[in-house]
């Protein structure tokens, strides 16, 4: 029977990777260091393989078709953000398993073997990924796309996760991506909900995830937070499960969370 | 379902040019080039208005958003053109 053995969640701005003079890099320092105990965490619960969900900044998805929830399956995962390029190995066996698993239990999945992976994908693994490299599974949620799936969908699609996992002989570690309160392209961009964070935070670690289910479109919309369904979809895999949050540094543009759930 | 009023809305499907201009810019190095080169050659074949051709030109973040184009690609679209008018300094990891 398998087994949820680590659950983590990240942001993935880009000035984490490529930090411009407007950014605190104290600020970046301390989330690099947060991930690198991430790293360290998920190195030593021995999975089998990483299931990352993320999402996607009208990159690997354009408007000709936005899915709401989809998986890579193809043999290998690859992108490019500024002058990086990346290549992950797909656990393709439990990538196809998750396909198959979460049509028959009534979840439209898209599933894709060649889209390129956007960098909400790429920035966490760069520093939460554990050398050697575990197979990943790239799980997709539209955030940013309006209609995207609503946080009640997200947290059901992580319940549905979580049994598709239990039926397969394996070692699984989840990482959301995305999180804490953002507003990029938008007036708002200079004044994250600094308030909701701290709302969130102190409700995962009480482990009240499900409390997630219950929040609105509209909800995560106003409060900078579009992005926190990836956190919802995990969330709803690990049920009450109590988070313990490694740092927040408040950014001027950003809100940055890392923690990882007792599972 | 009412979705104006909320930061980032469902693009309306007459900006589909647009977006798909402001796409380009972002994704396609040859076509930002164009753009740079000789904005009007390299706009023509897209079948935009003429204030959105004028948004674009004038790389206003605020009028693109307004025409319908979705936030995210009129601040990355607009971002990279002015990059490479004024480089930036970046610690990159």
């Amino acid at each position: 029977m398998g087994q949820i053995v680590a659950a983590a969640g990240v942001p993935h701005a880009p000035q984490l990777l490529a930090a411009p003079e407007t950014e605190d890099l104290e600020q970046v320092k301390a989330v690099h260091r947060s991930m690198g105990e991430l790293r360290d965490r998920i190195a030593a619960a021995r999975p089998d393989a990483l299931l990352v969900i993320g999402g996607d900044h009208i990159d690997g998805f354009f408007l000709d078709a936005i899915p709401a929830l989809g998986v890579f399956c193809g043999l290998e995962c690859r992108g490019t953000f500024a002058h990086y390029q990346f290549t992950f190995k797909t656990h393709e066996p439990l990538a196809r398993h998750i396909v198959q698993e979460g049509i028959a239990r009534g979840f439209d999945l898209l599933y894709t073997q060649d889209r390129a992976l956007d960098y909400a994908f790429f920035i966490p693994l760069r520093f939460t990924m554990p050398d050697p490299p575990l197979p990943i599974v790239p799980v997709f949620v539209n955030v940013y796309v309006p209609p995207q799936p609503t946080p009640g969908r997200c947290y059901q699609w992580g319940q549905t996760l979580a049994e598709i996992i239990k039926a397969w002989p394996g070692r699984v570690a989840l990482l959301a991506s995305g999180g804490l309160s953002h507003y990029p392209g938008t007036p708002r961009y200079a004044s994250p909900d600094y308030d909701f964070d701290g709302w969130a935070m102190k409700a995962m670690e009480a482990g009240q995830g499900p409390e997630f289910g219950r929040l609105t479109s509209a909800k995560l919309d106003a409060t900078g937070n579009v992005e926190l369904r990836t956190w919802i979809t995990l969330m709803g895999a690990v049920g009450d499960a109590k988070a313990t949050f490694l740092t927040y540094q408040p950014s001027w543009h950003h809100g940055y969370g890392v923690c990882y759930w007792d599972v | 379902m009412e979705d104006h009023g909320l930061h980032y809305n469902f693009p309306p499907a007459k900006a589909y040019n647009l977006n798909k201009c402001l796409y380009m810019i972002r994704n396609d190095a040859a076509f930002a080039q164009r753009v740079l080169d000789d904005f009007d050659a390299a706009v023509k074949p897209l079948g935009l208005a003429s204030e959105e051709v004028d948004a674009v030109r004038t790389r206003d973040q605020a009028k693109l958003v307004a025409l319908g184009a979705h936030p995210l690609l009129a601040f990355l679209a607009t971002y990279k053109l002015n990059l490479s008018g004024s480089p930036k300094k970046f610690t990159y990891f």
